[in-house]
């Protein structure tokens, strides 16, 4: 028995070694990457440990920052990958600096995960946006960006000044603002339990819910297309992560107005789907896509089942990886078509079956198929989320229906159906896209057999 | 000290003159010297406000009369406090004359066009250094009962006014009057804890204001049509280091004017929790105008020709106040507060 359990363990290592070397031909920070993946692969599976890191009252990383961390440098990496029309073809010469605008997002981004204090958390989160603005302000392709940063800043800045008061009055009343006291104390007689509704509409307006998802759609069709990969991997998960933090250490288990959010966000979830399924614009498909996983990720961290927290960190990953792959798919076909519009870029299969390859891989990920890691999630999930309440099944069964059938939308109208006469093969596509395609599409497809990293 | 040209010999004379009014008030030991302090101040900041053109002229004039009005009413409070005859709405005067002042609800309506026709130095007098003295009057008076009720609805409403004034405005003096407005409120509830932080508010606010309005000068913009004037390749990277200073004054992490928001928060959680929540909510409506000097700044002066050399980073003197004012402090200060 324990010859096969061996196997089940080596073979990811045997995987990310091969190909970490045929990576590491794409240049410096890809052998960076794939060896930082396979050291962690290493790490996490040699010893049965659990990872607390808490160097000083202001840092703290557990398993959770871990994971976000390897996420965060993961979605960087395939942004900078998948950026090439931007990085060595800048419109003007004051154009550059791409690079270091994905940079200046990623930072703060990093410096979130491994905050140990409420101070630090809420600068760190509110810190992210800026670099977010600058990049779809700067480098988007369309004038309606300008709307769109409106959108993203008043939103998410005017959702989270009211979490600033929330946590400044917590901050009082416990005298500190660091985790390791709020984990070793319980609090969940202190306050009231109102105060947690500023504190989560902060973090339901960034993840986002869909009574305030305005801002995503806006924000990731006008971004460019680091901006919106980095955007889907990274800046929504600041929202679940904040979430996860929240609960743990609030330690307030909502019963009657969890159930009431759980509706909301589930019902918000299926019309998301639904919207995403009428929508003519590719990056806006995918944005609405992400709207209702996230709402599936927020259930599943407002029902404080551990098993289903497995389940929505797996999500949050799963997602993280594959959306931005699917933004960077989209942006190929921008790339040789110059327009975003589903009826416009038809036909890949016949001319780049590379990319069909690739768009059918993330979008079966993306529907849950298995065996790809949102199918894991996304089983767990249902199958907690019941135990809420068992009504909730019937509109879980219709948003992962709906989600079918806008993901199968997408991928028969843009990979099927005869080519228009005014489009041509485009040799000047890079494959570096094939590449970061690869990484994502096997860390996707063999995630499962790490199931146990994201019990966190 | 280039930037503000010298525009007659006496300058230096009329700045000395609205110091030493503002150490008289601040020094002196009875209440007659505050109120003499305060004219000396006016004094020289009228000197130094009326410009050359007719408009500076004109809100000099509007300027004068409001202040004159407030300062007369102050004195007649103090009379009636100090000495002679108490009248039950004796505290009420001198708190009425300071609203009146420093343009707080319902006494706001000159602020916007007062500021809105000087020329950018006197911008910063009248909403920085003539804040000072109706501040410590604030700071030392004892508010409570109905006197502290009505202070506070006044900041209240005047906030909202100031969120809500700047909303559509293309002219950047408009705009910085609104915020001056808002910003007064924080810096009244401020002086509530104490005299000292509110110089510490104070300062911060007088430098990024400081660096806004000399970079602003030095490119001589004025209204957003002025911004053509700026989209050059080589002023590109400076409009857009200066459009920091948009979402600073806003509050936005990580930036310097962040610092504001959170130590006025910290300050006045404990005494004045409701106020905080209506100045927070009234902030963020107020951050709509701030994003569009930040997205005036950063994109409507952005160069839309082929740049076919290329051109190297331009430094200069704006940029780098602009990233040391605007950056720099930003993490630090909030270390600070989060130690102190």
């Amino acid at each position: 028995m324990w010859f096969l359990k061996m196997w089940f363990l080596i073979t990811p290592f045997l995987l990310l070694s091969y190909y970490s070397v045929y990576f590491s031909s794409m240049g410096f920070f890809w052998g960076l990457c794939c060896s930082f993946i396979f050291f962690i692969l290493l790490i996490k599976s040699s010893v049965v440990c659990f990872f607390f890191y808490v160097p000083n009252s202001w840092v703290l990383m557990d398993d959770l920052s871990f994971l976000m961390e390897v996420l965060v440098f993961l979605v960087f990496v395939l942004s900078v990958a998948c950026s090439v029309k931007d990085l060595s073809f800048p419109l003007k010469e004051t154009s550059k600096g791409l690079d270091s605008g994905l940079a200046f997002i990623s930072l703060p981004c990093i410096m979130f995960f491994c905050a140990g204090g409420w101070m630090p958390f809420y600068f760190f989160f509110e810190f992210s946006l800026i670099p977010t603005l600058w990049m779809i302000l700067k480098w988007g392709y369309q004038p309606e960006r300008l709307q769109a940063g409106m959108f993203l800043l008043m939103y998410t800045a005017g959702a989270s000044l009211p979490l600033l008061m929330c946590l400044l009055f917590i901050s009082t009343v416990v005298g500190s603002d660091s985790f390791i006291l709020m984990a070793l104390t319980d609090m969940s007689h202190w306050f009231s339990r109102w105060l947690l509704v500023p504190v989560l509409l902060a973090f339901f307006v960034k993840l986002p819910i869909y009574g305030f998802h305005v801002w995503l759609p806006k924000a990731h069709v006008e971004a460019p297309l680091a901006g919106s990969m980095v955007l889907a991997g990274v800046l929504l998960k600041l929202g679940g992560f904040g979430l996860i933090r929240v609960f743990s250490l609030f330690k307030m288990t909502l019963s009657e107005e969890a159930l009431l959010m759980c509706s909301m966000i589930i019902w918000g979830g299926l019309l998301s789907s639904l919207v995403s399924a009428t929508q003519h614009d590719i990056k806006s498909i995918i944005a609405y896509s992400s709207v209702s996983h996230m709402s599936l990720v927020a259930v599943s961290f407002l029902s404080c089942y551990p098993l289903t927290k497995l389940a929505g960190v797996c999500m949050m990953f799963a997602h993280g990886v594959c959306s931005p792959c699917m933004f960077a798919l989209a942006a190929s076909s921008y790339d040789w078509s110059q327009s975003r519009s589903i009826s416009m870029n038809k036909s890949v299969l016949r001319l780049f079956p590379w990319f069909s390859f690739y768009w059918f891989s993330f979008i079966v990920a993306n529907m849950s198929c298995p065996p790809s890691l949102n199918f894991f999630s996304e089983v767990v999930m249902f199958s907690s989320i019941k135990s809420i309440g068992f009504v909730f099944i019937l509109p879980l069964g219709l948003l992962c229906e709906f989600t079918c059938v806008y993901c199968i939308f997408l991928y028969g109208f843009l990979n099927h159906g005869g080519v228009s006469s005014f489009l041509k093969s485009y040799p000047g596509i890079s494959d570096r896209y094939l590449m970061s395609f690869l990484l994502s599409f096997l860390i996707l497809f063999f995630g499962f057999l790490g199931l146990d990293f994201f019990l966190v | 000290m280039i930037f503000f040209a010298f525009r007659s010999y006496t300058t230096f004379l009329f700045l000395f003159l609205t110091v030493f009014g503002v150490f008289l008030a601040l020094e002196g030991e009875s209440m007659f010297s505050v109120w003499m302090g305060m004219e000396v101040s006016f004094l020289g900041v009228l000197f130094l406000i009326s410009g050359e053109t007719e408009e500076e002229v004109e809100s000099t004039m509007k300027y004068f009369i409001i202040q004159v009005i407030s300062s007369h009413l102050f004195l007649l409070s103090i009379l009636s406090i100090a000495g002679g005859w108490w009248v039950l709405e004796s505290p009420y005067f001198m708190v009425v004359s300071l609203l009146i002042k420093l343009g707080v609800f319902p006494f706001h309506f000159w602020v916007p066009s007062v500021i809105s026709q000087m020329s950018y130095f006197s911008l910063i007098l009248i909403s920085v250094v003539q804040k000072m003295i109706p501040i410590w009057v604030f700071s030392n008076l004892s508010l409570e009962g109905s006197l502290l009720w009505l202070v506070e609805i006044a900041l209240i409403l005047s906030a909202f006014v100031g969120a809500v004034g700047g909303l559509g405005v293309l002219h950047f003096r408009t705009i910085l009057s609104y915020s001056s407005i808002s910003h007064t409120c924080f810096m009244v509830v401020v002086s509530f804890y104490s005299f000292k932080a509110f110089i510490v508010y104070l300062a911060v606010y007088f430098f990024l204001n400081l660096g806004l309005v000399s970079s602003l000068w030095s490119m001589k913009i004025y209204t957003v049509s002025d911004l053509q004037k700026v989209s050059n390749i080589s002023s590109e990277s400076v409009t857009q280091a200066i459009s920091f200073y948009g979402l600073s004054l806003a509050g936005m992490p990580p930036f310097t004017g962040f610092f504001l928001k959170f130590f006025f928060l910290v300050l006045s959680w404990n005494e004045f929790p409701l106020m905080c929540v209506f100045f927070l909510m009234f902030s963020i409506i107020s951050l709509y105008y701030y994003f569009f000097i930040f997205s005036a700044l950063s994109v409507f002066s952005l160069f839309g020709g082929m740049s076919f050399r290329s051109k190297p980073f331009y430094w200069s003197w704006t940029f780098t106040i602009s990233v040391v004012f605007n950056i720099l402090p930003g993490f630090m200060l909030f270390m600070a507060v989060g130690i102190v």
